[in-house]
C-alpha cells in the first residue's frame, strides 16, 4: 500500500511546486543561518561565518535544480527539454519533418474522415425522445422483407395495437417539383401522418410541426414544413417564412413551420427538403385514384412507441392478432406468408434489408483506411530508421559515455511523439475537410444531396487522439529500440559490419516488403472497383442508345380519359414535329425508374403460376405507338399499336422476348391470349426486344406493353429522341406543353444519360471513394518505397565504393544494388498479389462484371510498384558507380 | 584516521553520495545516511541542521554530511513514509521544518540497523584474517 502514498506524494508535489520551492528555500536559509551563528560564536566575523556556512553547505547545484530533483518534477522538465531539443532537430531537417507530418496527416486524416462518416451513418442516434422505446414497423413476405405498409393496413394496425403502443406514426417519401428562378427543381418530400412528430417527440424550430389537425381529410390540407437545411439554402434562414406559400407539383402549399436543425429525416442519409401531411399524398403524387385506400399499395413505414412496461413478446403477440384479423377479413391481400415485422428503431440503420449490406461495406471501408494508416506508419518507421542510421555515431558515443539506453529511447520516442502530435492535428483538419468533401457528393439525378450530420463529436476526436498515439508509438518505438541496440565498438571504429547491423538490415527489409505488399493490396482493390465501374457503364440496358430527353407531367385541366388522351396525343405530335427531334412517344413510367414500378397479374392457359400465387406478376408498361422508336427498343415480330386499338376493340398487348420464351417456348406467341386478373383479356400482337426493367445487371425479366389508347394514365412521360445533345430540349418541351396547357404539373425532366447515370451511382461512388484513397495510398507508397530503398542503397555506398576501388566492375556493382532492392520489391509484390486474390474472392459479389483474376489489376499494379522500386534503387546505384572511390572510402 | 570504505556487494547500488572525511572523499552507500538520520530522529524530532550537527558531533566529525545528500535523503524518507515533517518555531522564534519518526520508520530503522550489524560483522571477519 505504500506505493499509493508515494504516488499521492508525487502528485501533490507536482501541483505544489511553487510552494515546495519556497519552503525548501526557507529550510535551507534556516540551516545556513544556524551554521552562521555557530561560526560567529566560534569567533568568525559575520561575513566569514556566512561564507564558511555556505561553503559547508556543499558544492551542490543551484537550489532550483535541487528542488526539481527532490520533488520529482524532473519528469515534466525532462519532457520539456526533450521536446525543445526535438523541435530544434526537426528544424534542421525540414524536408524530413514535412514529409513525416504530411504522411501522418493523410493517414490519420483519412481515418478520421471515414470514422466521421461511419459515425454519422451507423452510430449516431437519431434525435428522437427516448429513442429506445421506438419500433419500426414493416410488412414482410418471404423474399421481400422490410417492405412498407399500405395505408389501410396502417390504420388497422393503429386500431389494433392500442394496448402495446402509445401511438404509431407513418412516414413516406416522394419527390416534389418546384420552380426556383424558372428552373424546375426536384425536392425530397417526406410525407407524414399527423401523429408522427408527437410520437417521436420532435418539435419544430420555427412555427409548428405537422399535427393531427392536418391529417383529417384527403386533399384538404395544403400545408407543409420546410426542412432546416432547405430553409437555410432556399430562404436564407428568413424567419418570416411562416405563412408564405410554395408551389409543389402544381399545388400551392402554405408554410407552417421549419423543422429543427437536428431533424434529418426518418431515413438516415436522406434529408427531406419539405415535410407534408399524409392526407396530401395523392395530390403530391399526382394520381387521380386514392392511393391511401388501396390495401395492396405499400407506401409508408411505421414508427411506433412502446407503452412503458410492454415486452417484445407482448408486442409480437398483438401484432399476430392483427395479422390473423387481416388474413380472415382480406384474404385477397393477406395470406399466411405475409406478416408484420417490428424492429427496435435503434437497431435499424436505414432499413433492415439494406443494413445487411451497409454494415459490412462500412467495415470494409474502415479496414481499408486502417491499412492506409498502417502504410503511413510503415513509411515513417522507415524514414526514422534511415535517420537513425545516419545518427548512429552520435548515439554510439552517447551510449559509451554512459547515457542510459532508456534515456536515449525516451528522447527518440519524444521525437516521434512530437511528429505524431503535429501529424495528428494536421490530420484532424485534413480529415474534417475530407469528410465534408465526401458527404457533398451530389447525386443530382436523384435529386437529393446525401445529408449526414458530420459535426465533430467527442468520439471522432478520441479516435484521432488514439490513432495519433498509436502511430507515434508504432513508428517511433521500433526504430528507437533498433537505434540504441548498437554494436558500439564497430560503429565507433566506423566499420560497416557489426552484430547490431544484421538485425537492423533485416528489419528494413521487412519494412520494404511489407510496404510493397500493403500498397499493392490497396491499389489493386481500387483498381478492381474501378474496373467494375467500367463494366457496369458498358452494360447494355437494352434501350436509350440515342440522346433522349423526357419529361413527366400531368394535365389537370383534362381530368376525363377521352380529353386527356387527346391532349397528350396532340402534345406528342407537336413534339415529334419539333426540329431536331427524330421520334417522340409516351409512356406511363420508364424502365429502370427506381421510384415507381408497375406490375400486372395475368394468367395464361397452360402455364401455372408459381406456388402460393394465383397469377403471374409481370412488369407492365402503358405506352403509345411512338414509344418503341423513341426509346430505342425495336419490335422483332408482329405489329406496333395503331389507331385501331381503341377501348371498344379487342384488348391488345406487345410482349417482350423473355415473356414469349417463358410462356410459349419454341412457339409463335402472336395471337395468343393473356387473361388479366378480373379485367378481361389481351391478345398478343407483337414482340419487342427485351430490356432491363428493374436494375442494371439483372437478367431482363418478362414485360407486357399495353397501349395508352386502351389503358390510360393521367401522368405520362413524354420521350423525345433527338439528333443532337438532348439537354437543350428539356426546357423546349416544357415550354411546348405549357403553351397549350399552362396548368400542367411537371414531375420529372431529365435526359436519358442522367437517368442511367443514377443507376450506376453506387458503383461510381464506390469507385470514386476507392480511387481517392488509392491515390493517397499511392502517394504514401511511392514516398515510402522510394525513401526506404534509397536509404538501403545509400547505406551500402561505402561498401560498394570499396569494391569498385578494389577493381570490381561498376556495372556489376550497380546490378547488385538494384538487384537487392528489386528482390525485396518482388517478394512484396508476390505477397501482395496473394492477399489481393483473397480480397477479390471475398468481394466477388460486390465487384460486378469483374473476373476474380482481373488481368489489368493483377498485371498493371505490380508493374507500377516494381517500376517505382527500380527507380528508387537505380538513382543512388548510378551515383555509386560514378563516385570517386576515394571519397567513398573516407569517413562520412 | 581510519578510512572506511564500504564495498557494495551486499546492497544494491542505486546512488552514491559523497561524504567528506577529513579531506578524503569517501563514498557511502545512500542507505547508510538514511539509517543514520532515522536513528538520530528516533531519539528526538529535529530539523535538518540539527540532524547534521548530531551526526557530525557524535561521530566526532569523522562523518561529514553533504547537505545536498542530506536533504535528498530527508525527502526520500518522507516519501517512503518513514518520517514526516512539520513546521514549528524554534526557541529563537524562527520557523523551521522539523522531522520526526513514524511508526513505519521505527520498523525500518530496526531492519536497517540489523542489516548494518551483519555487514559490519562480515567485514570485520574478513579484515581479521592474516
Amino acid at each position: 500500500m505504500r506505493w499509493i502514498t508515494k504516488i499521492l506524494f508525487r502528485l501533490r508535489t507536482v501541483f505544489n511546486w511553487r510552494r515546495a520551492v519556497d519552503e525548501l528555500d526557507e529550510e535551507m536559509d534556516f540551516h545556513i543561518e544556524m551554521a552562521t551563528r555557530k561560526y560567529r560564536e566560534q569567533g568568525l566575523s559575520e561575513k566569514e561565518a556566512r561564507r564558511t556556512a555556505m561553503r559547508e553547505f556543499g558544492a551542490i547545484y543551484s537550489q532550483k535544480e535541487l528542488v526539481r530533483e527532490l520533488w520529482g518534477v524532473g519528469l515534466i522538465n525532462r519532457l520539456r527539454t526533450d521536446t525543445l531539443h526535438t523541435f530544434r532537430q526537426l528544424r534542421h531537417s525540414p524536408v524530413f519533418a514535412t514529409v513525416a507530418i504530411v504522411t501522418l496527416a493523410l493517414g490519420i486524416g483519412a481515418n478520421t474522415a471515414i470514422f466521421s462518416l461511419a459515425n454519422a451513418l451507423l452510430i449516431r442516434d437519431m434525435p428522437f425522445e427516448r429513442a429506445e422505446e421506438l419500433v419500426d414497423l414493416y410488412t414482410s413476405v418471404p423474399g421481400f422483407e422490410s417492405a412498407p405498409l399500405s395505408y389501410p393496413d396502417f390504420r388497422d394496425l393503429q386500431e389494433g395495437t392500442g394496448d402495446v403502443f402509445t401511438g404509431i406514426g407513418g412516414v413516406s417519401m416522394t419527390f416534389g417539383q418546384t420552380e426556383e428562378n424558372g428552373r424546375l427543381t426536384s425536392l425530397l418530400v417526406e410525407v407524414v401522418t399527423g401523429n408522427y412528430f408527437p410520437v417521436l417527440g420532435v418539435d419544430a424550430a420555427l412555427g409548428r410541426t405537422i399535427l393531427s389537425e392536418d391529417d383529417v381529410s384527403r386533399g384538404a390540407h395544403y400545408v407543409v414544413m420546410l426542412g432546416h437545411a432547405y430553409w437555410m439554402q432556399a430562404y436564407g434562414g428568413d424567419p418570416d417564412v411562416i405563412g408564405q406559400s410554395i408551389r409543389i407539383n402544381g399545388g400551392s402549399y402554405s408554410i407552417i413551420g421549419v423543422a429543427s436543425e437536428t431533424y434529418l429525416g426518418s431515413l438516415r442519409g436522406f434529408r427531406p427538403d419539405i415535410i407534408a401531411p399524409m392526407m396530401m399524398f395523392n395530390e403530391l403524387q399526382g394520381t387521380p385514384h386514392d392511393q391511401l385506400a388501396r390495401r395492396h399499395l405499400q407506401i409508408l413505414f411505421g414508427k411506433a412507441r412502446l407503452r412503458p412496461g410492454v415486452s417484445m413478446e407482448q408486442m409480437e403477440g398483438t401484432l399476430a392478432g392483427v395479422e390473423s384479423y387481416l388474413r380472415s377479413t382480406y384474404p385477397d391481400n393477406w395470406n399466411e406468408s405475409r406478416a408484420f415485422q417490428a424492429v427496435p428503431s435503434q437497431n435499424v440503420i436505414i432499413n433492415p434489408a439494406v443494413d445487411r449490406m451497409v454494415v459490412p461495406a462500412v467495415f470494409l471501408v474502415i479496414a481499408v483506411v486502417g491499412i492506409v494508416l498502417l502504410i503511413a506508419c510503415a513509411n515513417l518507421a522507415g524514414l526514422l530508421l534511415a535517420r537513425a542510421t545516419k545518427r548512429r555515431r552520435e548515439v554510439a558515443v552517447r551510449l559509451a559515455l554512459g547515457a542510459g539506453r532508456g534515456t536515449l529511447i525516451r528522447q527518440l520516442l519524444t521525437e516521434s511523439m512530437v511528429l505524431a502530435l503535429m501529424g495528428g492535428i494536421a490530420g484532424l483538419v485534413v480529415g474534417h475537410w475530407m469528410a465534408r468533401a465526401l458527404s457533398r457528393i451530389e447525386a443530382p439525378s436523384l435529386g437529393v444531396t446525401i445529408g449526414l450530420d458530420l459535426s465533430q463529436d467527442g468520439s471522432v476526436l478520441l479516435l484521432t487522439a488514439v490513432a495519433t498515439l498509436v502511430s507515434g508509438i508504432i513508428f517511433g518505438l521500433i526504430p528507437a529500440l533498433q537505434a540504441t541496440n548498437l554494436d558500439m565498438v564497430s560503429i565507433l571504429k566506423n566499420e560497416e559490419i557489426g552484430i547490431g547491423r544484421m538485425r537492423r538490415v533485416t528489419l528494413r527489409k521487412l519494412l520494404v516488403v511489407g510496404q510493397v505488399a500493403a500498397s499493392l493490396v490497396l491499389l489493386a482493390t481500387a483498381s478492381l472497383f474501378l474496373r467494375s465501374l467500367q463494366t457496369q457503364q458498358r452494360i447494355d440496358p437494352g434501350f436509350g442508345y440515342e440522346p433522349t430527353a423526357f419529361v413527366q407531367f400531368s394535365l389537370p385541366s383534362y381530368p376525363g380519359v377521352q380529353e386527356g388522351r387527346a391532349a397528350f396525343n396532340s402534345i406528342r405530335e407537336e413534339a415529334a414535329a419539333m426540329p431536331g427531334v427524330q421520334a417522340a412517344g409516351c409512356t406511363e413510367i420508364l424502365p429502370l425508374e427506381i421510384v415507381r414500378t408497375s406490375t400486372i397479374d395475368v394468367n395464361v392457359d397452360g402455364v401455372d403460376p408459381p406456388s402460393g400465387y394465383s397469377a403471374h406478376r409481370i412488369d407492365h408498361f402503358m405506352v403509345d405507338a411512338g414509344y418503341f422508336e423513341a426509346i430505342g427498343i425495336p419490335l422483332l415480330r408482329g405489329r406496333n399499336f395503331r389507331s385501331g386499338d381503341t377501348p371498344d376493340s379487342r384488348g391488345v398487348a406487345i410482349i417482350d422476348e423473355v415473356m414469349a420464351d417463358r410462356f410459349w417456348p419454341g412457339e409463335d406467341p402472336l395471337d395468343r391470349v393473356i387473361q388479366m386478373q378480373g379485367r378481361g383479356e389481351l391478345v398478343v400482337v407483337g414482340v419487342a426486344r427485351s430490356a432491363m426493367v428493374r436494375t442494371l445487371g439483372e437478367a431482363p425479366g418478362p414485360a407486357i406493353y399495353r397501349p395508352l389508347s386502351q389503358a390510360y394514365s393521367s401522368v405520362q412521360t413524354l420521350l423525345v429522341q433527338t439528333s443532337g445533345p438532348a439537354e437543350p430540349f428539356l426546357p423546349r418541351i416544357v415550354e411546348l406543353v405549357r403553351k397549350t396547357n399552362p396548368e400542367a404539373v411537371f414531375w420529372v425532366s431529365k435526359t436519358m444519360k442522367e437517368h442511367l447515370d443514377t443507376l450506376v451511382l453506387p458503383a461510381r461512388l464506390g469507385a470514386l471513394f476507392c480511387a481517392a484513397f488509392a491515390l493517397v495510398a499511392l502517394s504514401l507508397a511511392l514516398i515510402g518505397l522510394y525513401a526506404i530503398v534509397h536509404h538501403a542503397v545509400t547505406d551500402r555506398l561505402r561498401e560498394m565504393g570499396i569494391r569498385i576501388s578494389l577493381g570490381a566492375n561498376p556495372m556489376k556493382v550497380v546490378g547488385m544494388l538494384v538487384g537487392g532492392g528489386m528482390k525485396l520489391a518482388i517478394t512484396g509484390c508476390v505477397i501482395g498479389l496473394l492477399l489481393t486474390l483473397g480480397v477479390s474472392l471475398a468481394l466477388r459479389d460486390l465487384l460486378v462484371g469483374v473476373r476474380v483474376l482481373d488481368p489489368v489489376t493483377f498485371l498493371a499494379v505490380p508493374a507500377l510498384l516494381l517500376a517505382v522500386a527500380f527507380l528508387a534503387a537505380w538513382g543512388p546505384a548510378r551515383m555509386v558507380s560514378r563516385t570517386d572511390p576515394v571519397r567513398a572510402l573516407r569517413t562520412e | 584516521m581510519e578510512q572506511i570504505d564500504f564495498s557494495y556487494f551486499f546492497m544494491p547500488v542505486t546512488d552514491r553520495e559523497t561524504t567528506y572525511m577529513g579531506g578524503q572523499r569517501s563514498e557511502m552507500i545512500k542507505g547508510t545516511l538514511d539509517m543514520l538520520i532515522l536513528k538520530v530522529l528516533s531519539v528526538e524530532p529535529m530539523h535538518g541542521y540539527g540532524i547534521t550537527e548530531q551526526i557530525q558531533g557524535i561521530s566526532n566529525d569523522i562523518l561529514q554530511v553533504n547537505q545536498g545528500s542530506l536533504y535528498a535523503s530527508l525527502h526520500k524518507l518522507v516519501r517512503e513514509g518513514w518520517i514526516r515533517s512539520y513546521w514549528e518555531t524554534t526557541e529563537n522564534n524562527r520557523r523551521a521544518r522539523y522531522y520526526t519518526l513514524t511508526r513505519a520508520g521505527e520498523r525500518q530503522l530496526g531492519i536497517e540497523s540489523e542489516h548494518w550489524e551483519r555487514l559490519a560483522h562480515a567485514v570485520t571477519r574478513i579484515m581479521a584474517i592474516s
